[in-house]
């Protein structure tokens, strides 16, 4: 069975501390609401830090009120995960038609690193987010012989993708050097290798009819949790998006060398690379010089966070998932202005949650995209 | 059925790990895999993480290795300060406080006790001679 991807919808992402949540997700419910879709059967929303009442409310003000609510935390896949589930569920005939939402205000978070949990032992030891990404930084280095000028270059590549993105909540470019010398927040990883804290609410709508040409399929799509980490010379998550990444791919009946472009977890300029090694988009330990070269740029053979990633567009958690499914989208349909790419047929979204100790990454949810009709 | 290691200080809302001072220096209280090998510092595990088969109580340390390192300079704590997965020698892999910034991947070190925040500490070992991690 076919599930289709009628239309997604993003607001802006940045740093809005005067507006309401309810207000940014009623503004893209709104968009999806007057477009020539089916009417939907439940909604799934993803969230880490909002509530039930800004969801409930959003949809209230948009005149959705009465649709089942399925609200999921899986953090920064939160979002993706509601997508994940609402195909699911529509291939297996729970609903026909299902609303995926996902939003975040991170501006009315504490300032500095987001907040872990107090009752995981990294948090109690002080191990920020930044730091646990750095460790891997630091190991990357030591055992590939990869400079943390190698690694950096994610971030200028990213703000670079992200300054020809008009919903980017970092619109400009940045040089090796500013990206290098920018505030230290956990060595080797400095501020703009790290991703900015976004407000932002996104929207998608899934069903089972097809409504017209420009629907999108979602070819498969899959979500796994992070085994026992803590022993090896794996880096953290490096398993975890490897094996969801082949799941995905198995559901979708494609090869990776079949997808053109890449949406990736490189909410630090690490993840990225650890990412696209995982993946195997590129050879393990190859994955910094790859992109500091140029083949992860929108010029590249391998065009990565083409939306400029959440480094550069943004990260607003649960939002998040459905940013990167919009920049596929775009990319898909050709309307991704400036950053577009030539024949893009099928494309890939990864993204990773979740820092609890002695796992490797909470969850994992891939899903593959494509055009109508390509494919087996 | 295992038998539980209830050793001090993790206790309470504590989840880091329990060191012990012994007249070999400091350990690690923790749990060892009789069928696959794999040590953990989680005073809580009832079975193996990654097998699932019974695990046995095995004290670990004070020797180890540093496996990666960061500095970390924001905080809500006085920064910076140095952080560590160091692999105790043939024990688990602990996250611990470093005595000073600027530690080395492949570093030894040895567990020298707690911080007042109750972190474990390791301090460069007598002996410091980095191991081979490099390029390969």
């Amino acid at each position: 069975m076919t599930v289709y991807l009628y239309d997604v919808a993003v607001s802006d992402f940045g740093r809005y501390p005067d507006r309401r949540i309810e207000d940014l997700i009623a503004d893209v419910l709104l968009e999806l609401k007057t477009a020539d879709h089916p009417e939907p059967d439940a909604v799934i929303a993803g969230t880490v830090f909002g509530s039930r009442p800004n969801i409930l409310r959003a949809l209230s003000f948009v005149g959705w009120s009465g649709l089942p609510l399925i609200l999921i935390d899986n953090a920064c896949a939160s979002g993706t995960t509601a997508l994940h589930e609402a195909a699911q569920a529509i291939e297996h005939g729970r609903f026909d038609t299902v609303l995926v939402v996902g939003f975040e205000q991170l501006s009315a978070q504490p300032p500095g690193p987001l907040q872990r949990p107090p009752e995981d032992p990294g948090t109690q030891s002080g191990l920020t987010l930044p730091g646990l990404y750095a460790m891997s930084a630091h190991r990357y280095m030591a055992r590939y012989g990869a400079s943390a000028e190698d690694i950096a270059s994610v971030a200028v590549k990213n703000f670079g993708n992200a300054a020809l993105n008009p919903k980017a909540h970092r619109r400009r470019t940045v040089s090796l050097s500013e990206v290098l010398d920018s505030p230290m927040v956990a060595t080797p990883l400095t501020k703009l290798q790290c991703a900015p804290r976004s407000d932002g609410a996104a929207a998608a709508l899934l069903g089972r009819r097809r409504c017209g040409a420009g629907d999108l399929v979602v070819r498969g799509s899959a979500l796994l949790g992070g085994t026992a980490w803590g022993a090896g010379e794996r880096l953290w998550t490096a398993k975890l998006v490897g094996d969801t990444t082949a799941a995905a791919c198995e559901a979708a009946d494609v090869e990776l060398s079949e997808i053109d472009c890449f949406e990736v977890h490189d909410a630090f300029t690490i993840g990225e690379i650890v990412c696209i090694e995982a993946m195997g988009l590129v050879e393990e330990g190859t994955g910094a010089v790859a992109t500091r070269t140029g083949l992860t740029a929108i010029s590249g053979k391998r065009p990565v966070n083409t939306s400029g990633g959440l480094l550069g567009r943004g990260h607003a958690l649960g939002a998040t998932g459905l940013a990167q499914v919009d920049e596929i989208a775009r990319q898909l349909r050709g309307v991704a202005g400036a950053r577009q790419l030539r024949d893009c047929d099928v494309g890939l979204v990864e993204t990773s949650g979740g820092s609890t100790s002695g796992i490797d990454g909470d969850s994992c949810c891939v899903v593959v995209l494509a055009r109508q009709g390509v494919g087996r | 059925m295992s038998e539980r290691n209830s050793a001090v200080p993790s206790i309470g809302q504590n989840r880091r790990p329990s060191l012990i001072e012994t007249p070999d220096g400091w350990r690690v209280h923790g749990y060892a895999c009789a069928e696959c090998g794999r040590r953990t510092a989680d005073l809580d595990a009832r079975r193996c993480p990654d097998c699932g088969s019974t695990i046995e109580p095995t004290d670990f340390g004070p020797g180890g290795v540093v496996w990666s390192y960061t500095d970390v300079h924001i905080s809500d704590r006085a920064t910076p300060f140095a952080l560590a997965y160091v692999d105790l020698d043939d024990g688990p892999r602990i996250l611990a406080e470093g005595t000073e910034p600027g530690l080395a991947v492949g570093l030894r070190v040895e567990l020298t006790g707690y911080t007042d925040s109750g972190n474990p500490v390791v301090a460069p070992a007598a002996s410091g001679a980095a191991s081979a991690v490099g390029p390969r």
